[in-house]
């Protein structure tokens, strides 16, 4: 197999302030190969937006810091590549759907011509040729009446436009690699399965390859080749989409999976995971997730477990069930 | 028993962007048409439909956030207007769509919750830095969160703020608009309990908004089913769910992605171009996308809502006059 397009090791990202300093993300390692669809999945605050922004090196960096590890992009080291080559490679070679779209988009630009000034600064597209691309791009995501909601300001858009807006524009340089930070947040299903109709085309066309962050276990079934589980600042499982979502192996996973709340059940209380998410200031020892899991040992609590593979690709970080599977598998 | 809100022939129009020529009439978006229904104290009311059909238009007018263009909302059976405002604004909360902006950026979270908490009276002074924690702790967060700034939470921790804020107030109604997007199933799924707790210990009233129809099944009593600024469909949440009767909700419930490991997308429910809220098709709006439509849903005004099984439908398929 060929290098994969993006390559993360042993990522490390520390927030510091006052002279303190806490571990938000730990050792991440995780590649997406050319036209591969990843999913990122996890807790809310367990560092799946932070490790996209690090990538991007969009980090906000009077309170974050990459601590350790390397990002390979295209054979190139993101973490050390100079402040003007980022440019270049965020405007026109990675393109980032952010998750606060409205925080994205310039309140007092119209959207067309937001759009229209990035096809033009890193396409050299002619404003005309822009004009049409955007339009063009408008209607591929589905904003009704493009040629004249082009017009529109920001606040004129409902959410799920303006969430639709930032994915056009994302689009709009034709990226390699596509960070989608919960794209569908704002999307009713119907057109929510046309954006991700859209990105699975251009991955099928353009060999696309795509980071998606969601916590809609059914997008990733539907779209994804593989997912990576995050919990507490690390991935503690990791393997093909139909491996992880069929024969979970960390209990974190296997939990998350039987939260997922379905329509066809009835009115009345969903299941959830007992206890809290824990926060950087006070990770838990061992095993981060130890003191919410039923299948804790001794183990668990004074040593934290690394990632184990168990058959070929699909990873889990469990002193429990990777060594039981894998006895499984031997036997 | 008179309901806590009445919302009768509720609308709401935008001037639209672009250019007009002179004397043209400048055009309008009607982003709400002829709304009406009503919500009993203790009730919650499920909102879906698809994006830009109007459900945060809607939600903002019934809070007078939103200048209305026509038709009234009553609250406790007082119209809403400058006079009777305070009284809905101290018993009513909104959480808002988007949770990064709906927080102020220079504000600590804790102080953000304190300064509700002393705007509405809710404790003494002594114990607003307590209620705030407890609250805090409520929806999944901790003390230590009090001293951040919005910006350096993750999306689900600010959508947690905002959902803290509204639940500070005590309110009677809180209108909740797509409030647990952002959050893990494990949280969200606490978030709603703790919503089906509350509400049956307060007898506090909801208007949900929301995508995420599984949800939506959980929680609400009621669905309204909005299509380009009109109620589609309206009936009990079970019913809707499992006979949808308008072929919008038909193609909305099929669309919803279950958890397959063999799974891929559902192929397109929904043909054809959205249709633009600026230039409304005749008749039925849904028609230039439904898969049965007819004639009659082609011209002339746009269907009320009529029996439809247990539900009613805006559709010319069920009962109403013409049969
Ligand atoms: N600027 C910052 N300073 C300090 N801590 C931060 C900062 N930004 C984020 N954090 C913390 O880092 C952790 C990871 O945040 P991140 O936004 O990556 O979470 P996430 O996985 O994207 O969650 P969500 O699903 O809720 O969006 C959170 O606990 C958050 O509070
Ligand atoms: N301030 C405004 N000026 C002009 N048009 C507006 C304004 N606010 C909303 N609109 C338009 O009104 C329509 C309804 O918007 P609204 O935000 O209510 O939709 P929504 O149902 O909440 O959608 P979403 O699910 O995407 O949030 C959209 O066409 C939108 O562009
Ligand atoms: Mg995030
Ligand atoms: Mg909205």
């Amino acid at each position: 197999m060929s290098a994969p397009l993006l390559d993360i090791r042993d990522l490390s990202i520390e927030a510091h302030k006052d002279g303190e300093r806490l571990g938000i993300v730990e050792r991440v390692s995780f590649s997406v190969a050319t036209g591969e669809i990843l999913g990122l999945v996890g807790e809310s605050g367990s560092g799946k937006t932070v490790t996209c922004r690090a990538l991007m090196r969009l980090l906000p960096t009077r309170s974050l810091r990459i601590s350790g590890g390397k990002i390979e992009f295209a054979g190139r080291n993101l973490v050390t590549a100079s402040e003007a080559e980022m440019r270049h490679i965020r405007g026109a070679r990675i393109g980032m759907i952010f998750q606060n779209p409205a925080s994205h988009l310039d309140p007092v630009m119209r959207i067309g011509r937001q759009i229209g000034e990035s096809l033009v600064l890193h396409l050299q597209m002619s404003p005309r040729e822009a004009k049409a691309q955007t339009i063009e791009l408008l209607r591929q995501v589905g904003i009704p009446d493009p040629q004249r909601r082009a017009d529109d300001f920001p606040h004129q858009f409902s959410g799920g436009m303006r969430q639709r807006a930032m994915i056009a524009l994302a689009l709009a340089c034709s990226p390699e690699l596509l960070i989608a930070d919960e794209p569908t947040t704002a999307l009713d299903v119907t057109v929510q399965a046309q954006i991700l109709r859209l990105l699975v085309e251009l991955r099928d066309k353009r060999g696309l390859s795509i980071i998606l962050i969601t916590h809609d276990l059914g997008v990733v079934a539907q779209t994804c080749d593989s997912v990576a589980v995050m919990y507490a600042g690390r991935i503690c499982e990791k393997g093909p989409k139909r491996d992880v979502l069929a024969e979970p192996l960390h209990p974190y996973t296997s939990r998350l999976i039987a939260c997922q709340p379905s329509a066809s059940a009835e009115a009345g209380l969903l299941p959830s995971i007992p206890g809290q998410p824990p926060s950087p200031s006070a990770w838990p020892s061992g095993c981060r997730f130890h003191p919410r899991c039923e299948r804790a040992i001794g183990l668990c609590r004074s040593s934290a477990p690394e990632l184990v593979t168990v058959r070929s690709n699909h990873v889990a970080a469990c002193h429990v069930t990777a060594p039981a599977r894998l006895a499984d598998e031997a036997a | 028993m008179t309901a806590l809100l009445e919302v009768a022939g509720l609308e709401v129009a935008f001037a639209a962007g672009g250019f007009t020529w002179p004397g043209q009439a400048a055009r309008q978006v009607k982003a709400v048409n002829g709304v009406s229904f009503a919500l009993n104290a203790g009730e919650t009311l499920g909102l879906v439909g698809e994006s830009g059909c109007g459900k945060t238009t809607l939600a903002r007018a019934i809070l007078a956030l939103t200048e209305k263009s026509a038709g009234e909302v009553l609250f406790e059976g007082e119209r809403v207007d400058r006079t009777s405002l305070m009284r809905l604004r101290r018993n009513a909360a909104m959480i808002f769509q988007d949770p990064f902006n709906a927080l102020n950026p220079r504000m600590r979270v804790g102080d953000i919750l304190a300064e509700v908490l002393r705007v509405h009276r809710k404790v003494p002074p002594d114990r607003i830095a307590a209620r705030v924690e407890e609250l805090l702790v409520l929806v999944g967060l901790s003390g230590e969160h009090a001293r951040r700034k919005p910006a350096t939470l993750s999306g689900g921790q600010c959508q947690r703020v905002g959902i803290a804020r509204a639940l500070a107030v005590e309110p009677k109604l809180i209108v909740a608009d797509e409030c647990v997007s952002a959050l893990d199933v494990s949280i969200q799924a606490q978030i709603i309990n703790l919503l089906i707790d509350i509400r049956s210990r307060m007898k506090l009233a909801m208007i949900f908004i929301a995508h995420d129809l599984a949800v939506v099944r959980r929680l609400c009593d009621r669905v309204c089913v909005m299509y380009l600024g009109r109620i589609v469909e309206e009936g009990a949440t079970a019913d809707v769910f499992s006979a949808p009767k308008h072929p919008y909700t038909q193609a909305l419930i099929r669309a919803i992605p279950e958890i397959d490991p063999a799974g891929s997308l559902p192929r397109n429910m929904l043909p054809g171009e959205p249709p633009s809220p600026l230039d409304l098709p005749p008749g039925c709006a849904f028609h230039p996308r439904c898969p049965q439509a007819m004639d009659i849903c082609r011209s002339g005004d746009a269907p009320v809502l009529r029996p439809a099984g247990e539900q009613r439908a805006a559709c010319l398929l069920y009962g109403g006059v013409r049969h």
